[in-house]
């Protein structure tokens, strides 16, 4: 099912060269059972001819490529195996699907009833591994899903069930501890009836808030002080626990206090507020985690549920999960492309905004590369599948963006450092004030300190400072989704703000690693006549240079004809029909081997190699009509960024494996001073350490495989591209539309999401502990024993003594956690690249 | 209830899967039967009947024996 009758195709990893790729190709030409093979360097695959009566084995296959230097890649899927009863099940199973041609390795799981096979791509078929399943006995139901279409998973992502939780508290406690509240402050509302002022009424509308809603910061709170250390859970227990314990023993036991000659006071209406305000924050939080999540769950929603896979010939509508690696899958105008793989036949136009965020639709033609819930506008083509299930650019995303909102930041860590050494000081500060107060404070002393005391544990309370991290570190990736720059980690958001270098590599992030025509010259015809009959020779082409010069003819609007007689010949270019007219089109080689002279050019395509273009000759009838230069072309975005970043501070440093002199004509285009020139790939990784060494923060900047290492290396990695490849998972920030001016985003938008954390963690510090001296009645000698008592303009705040209200306690906590939110949200008004 | 306490009410006679040694009702046998020689062996899925199908003498003769 992968590939027509007796066609084949092989991916191939490891090629460098032309040289490489053609000794690949004749060592599978060696194996038995091929009858041709050709090895596209561009697209990295083998194109096989084999014999349908006695096909190659897959072993051999891989063997030759191995013995040529290179090597197949293997794929990973799981599969689900149904009617699985003892252990022996195991063994059939393994041994069934060990036994499939190209599968190399099968192990399978009874508990999960889930195998995971190793194979060789474009051998090996779902439905050959089915057969192998079903014959053993056994049922396959096809491959793993990635979940996507998972009304759970969706749920699980939207946090729909915590955010509801939170609510459901959250209602429960602000609406009963303004009940208490009412009750509690008979003056303020005499309208109250009076069983709701009773205090055991009170005592029992607090309990539940105490006890259900506010539960888990008792045991979150707790379990910190067991293991030695203290959050900001230790506190609000600590707080809210007094409070509710005070009020308890004053509601059994009033007589006690009374005969202090201090009327009763119950706090439940604090204990219960406070709670409240800490379930709001907690779910805002959770809110926009879910938010955040919005995006993902829209892009969820596109994903196609049904794949229409040509098997035997015929379309057939299969469900998503059971689309395999290898399968041709035919999509028709306006329908979503359900997984990802490579266009082998037709054209059309994909919109991608879902998944880059770039508006235009993007051309996509046979060797283009298409994605899981894109959307196909006008053509309809035929595609392999390359990646499902999980393996998905979709899937990639959406764990993305997961890990990076789970991840801590070191902030965070600081933030959590510091709540726990706040705490003990904090307690510290309330039992000195109780102490003080019980000593020499004035009649009734004990409720005087007790007061104190619970007022200081109050106000101290730093659940701000549990918002101040998350919240912004949540816009801020939020917004990097939004604009087309996939934060990994927050650790990647807060280290890009403290970039010195940034290592950028040439092909493919500076240029845009595609070769288009950059010069002709025509020799005995015109320049337009030269691009056409090229143009037309290569029209059947899948070659990159092919493509280029397509582009090129398509941009002047020149009318192309159907070429016949098309040959590609390995290492040299190609031969076709145009009209009468027999066109060749390669290098120096081809000519030589076709007798076509090549008259005074020598100059000419000397001076375009050495600025780093390559020349191609064109032929017609064996007469040499014209030379086209090829070269891969600088972003246009690309010295406008260079510039910004480094008046941003930053010094851009090119990284390339070419040679330095081709090398030194782009970075004086785009504008870079430091190169590092001859470097290869497996080297790039080195070059980063080097910098780093010198004492220098880098990041690096790269698109392929083989910068990988070098994007882990870096202090921060950032992959240039479509998002699927190698270099993300190695990388902490990924730009999606591949546009330069991503790097900008990135780095603009870490300085503001770091500024705003610090904003955050002093405004949730400043509000707590300024407010602490007043809670522990520090004013009371001020305005008590040495003045005339409070002045009335501040009575609001400190009441008839001087002590801090501990209700205003509460307002002021929730104003220092709005505050913050606030702040944090500010963080939305980003311009990205400004 | 246990085979052993089901057989004393003769109605529920067991055998064992040759293939995975499990033990296995033979009224409502889960993975079918198969017929070899003279006996009729009875299977705890449809996957140990297919095993057991192509390579019966192996199983029977304990040469094919699953390390579990």
């Amino acid at each position: 099912m992968t590939t027509t009758q007796n066609a084949l195709i092989l991916p191939i990893i490891g090629l460098t060269d032309d040289a490489s790729a053609e000794g690949v190709a004749q060592a599978l030409r060696g194996v038995p059972g091929v009858e041709s093979a050709h090895v596209d360097l561009v697209t990295a695959e083998a194109t096989l001819a084999v014999s349908s009566k006695n096909p190659p084995t897959p072993d051999a296959l891989s063997a030759a490529v191995e013995a040529a230097g290179q090597s197949v890649p293997m794929e990973k899927t799981s599969i689900t195996i149904g009617g699985m009863t003892c252990a022996a099940c195991i063994m059939h199973v393994e041994h069934a699907l060990s036994g499939v041609s190209g599968v190399q390795k099968a192990q399978v799981n009874l508990a999960t009833e889930k195998a995971s096979v190793e194979f060789m791509p474009g051998v090996v078929s779902l439905d050959s591994l089915r057969k192998a399943v079903e014959d053993a006995g056994y049922i396959m139901s096809g491959v793993v899903g990635d979940g996507t279409t998972n009304e759970e998973e969706i749920e699980r992502l939207s946090k729909t069930h915590e955010v509801r939780e939170l609510r459901n508290k959250l209602a429960v406690s602000l609406t009963l501890g303004l009940v208490i509240l009412m009750g509690t402050l008979e003056d303020l509302f005499p309208w109250m009836p009076d069983f709701l002022q009773n205090h055991y009424t009170l005592w029992s509308l607090a309990t539940p808030v105490i006890f259900w809603t506010g539960w888990d910061f008792f045991t979150s709170g707790l379990g910190a002080v067991r293991h030695r250390t203290s959050n900001m859970f230790t506190l609000i227990a600590i707080g809210t626990g007094t409070a509710y314990a005070f009020s308890a023993a004053v509601t059994v036991f009033p007589g006690f206090f009374e005969a202090r000659g201090v009327e009763s006071a119950v706090y439940f209406d604090t204990a219960a507020i406070i709670i409240g305000l800490i379930l709001l924050g907690r779910y805002l939080e959770a809110k926009a985690k879910g938010q955040t999540s919005e995006a993902i769950r829209r892009l969820m929603g596109l994903q196609a549920k049904t794949a229409r896979v040509l098997r035997d010939g015929k379309e057939e509508d299969i469900p998503v999960e059971q689309v395999f690696v290898g399968d041709l899958i035919v999509v028709r105008p306006g329908e979503n492309i359900p997984v990802d793989g490579t266009v082998i036949d037709g054209a059309s136009e994909v919109d991608e905004s879902m998944l880059t965020g770039e508006s235009l639709p993007v051309e996509k033609a046979a060797g283009a590369h298409v994605f899981g819930a894109t959307t196909n506008r006008t053509g309809s083509f035929t595609f392999r599948a390359g990646k499902v299930g999980t393996d998905t650019a979709l899937s990639q995303i959406i764990r993305l963006v997961e890990e990076a909102q789970s991840s801590k930041a070191p902030i965070q860590k600081m933030a959590d450092l510091v709540a726990s050494y706040f705490v003990p000081i904090v307690v510290g500060v309330a039992s000195l004030a109780f102490i003080l107060w019980f000593t020499f404070g004035p009649s009734p002393s004990l409720t005087y300190s007790m007061l104190t005391f619970v007022a200081v544990l109050i106000i101290a309370c730093p659940c701000a400072l549990g918002l101040a991290t998350p919240t912004a570190i949540m816009v801020g990736t939020g917004i990097g989704a939004a604009n087309g720059v996939l934060i990994r980690s927050a650790e990647a958001l807060e280290r890009a703000g403290e970039i010195q270098t940034i290592v950028l590599d040439k092909t493919g992030t500076l240029t845009v690693g595609k070769p288009s025509v950059t010069d002709i010259i025509p020799i005995g015809v015109t320049e337009a006549e030269v691009l056409r009959l090229a143009a037309s020779a290569e029209r059947g082409s899948e070659h990159a240079l092919g493509e280029a010069l397509v582009t090129a003819a398509e941009e002047r609007t020149i009318e192309l004809e159907q070429p016949t007689d098309f040959e590609a010949i390995s290492g040299q270019g190609i031969v076709a029909k145009v009209g009468s007219t027999m066109i060749a089109i390669g290098n120096s080689v081809m000519m030589a081997s076709r007798n076509v002279g090549l008259g005074e050019t020598a100059a000419e395509t000397e001076a375009l190699a050495t600025s780093g273009k390559t020349p191609v000759y064109i032929a017609a009838d064996d007469t040499l009509i014209g030379i086209v230069a090829i070269a891969d072309t600088i972003k246009p975005e690309a010295a406008e960024v260079m510039a910004k970043l480094r008046a941003m501070g930053m010094e851009p440093v090119m990284l390339t494996g070419d040679n330095r002199k081709t090398a030194e004509t782009i970075a004086k285009q785009v504008g870079i001073d430091r190169i590092v020139a001859d470097v290869m790939p497996q080297d790039k990784s080195v070059k980063i350490k080097e910098l780093q060494a010198e004492g220098l923060a880098v990041a690096m900047v790269g698109d392929g495989i083989n910068d990988a290492p070098a994007l882990a290396q870096a202090d921060i990695g950032i992959a240039m591209g479509t998002g699927t490849d190698v270099a993300m998972e190695s990388a902490g920030v990924t730009l999606l539309r591949g546009d330069l001016h991503g790097l900008l985003t990135t780095f603009n938008l870490s300085r503001a999401t770091i500024r705003t954390i610090r904003q955050n963690l002093f405004w949730a510090f400043f509000y707590n502990t300024a407010l602490i001296p007043i809670a522990a009645g520090a004013f009371y000698p001020v305005f008590t024993t040495w003045g005339n008592g409070v002045p009335s303009g501040l009575e609001f705040m400190f009441g008839e003594l001087g002590f801090l209200n501990p209700m205003l306690a509460a307002g002021a906590m929730a104003f220092s956690s709005v505050s913050v939110i606030t702040n944090s949200l500010r963080l939305k008004r980003f311009k990205p690249g400004g | 209830m246990s085979p052993k306490i089901l057989g004393l009410f003769g109605k529920n006679e067991t055998a064992l899967d040759p293939v995975c040694g499990m033990t296995v009702g033979v009224k409502k046998s889960p993975g079918g039967t198969h017929m070899f020689g003279e006996t009729v062996y009875y299977f705890c899925g449809p996957g140990c009947r297919v095993a057991f199908a192509k390579e019966p003498v192996a199983y029977l003769s304990g040469e094919k024996k699953m390390d579990m």
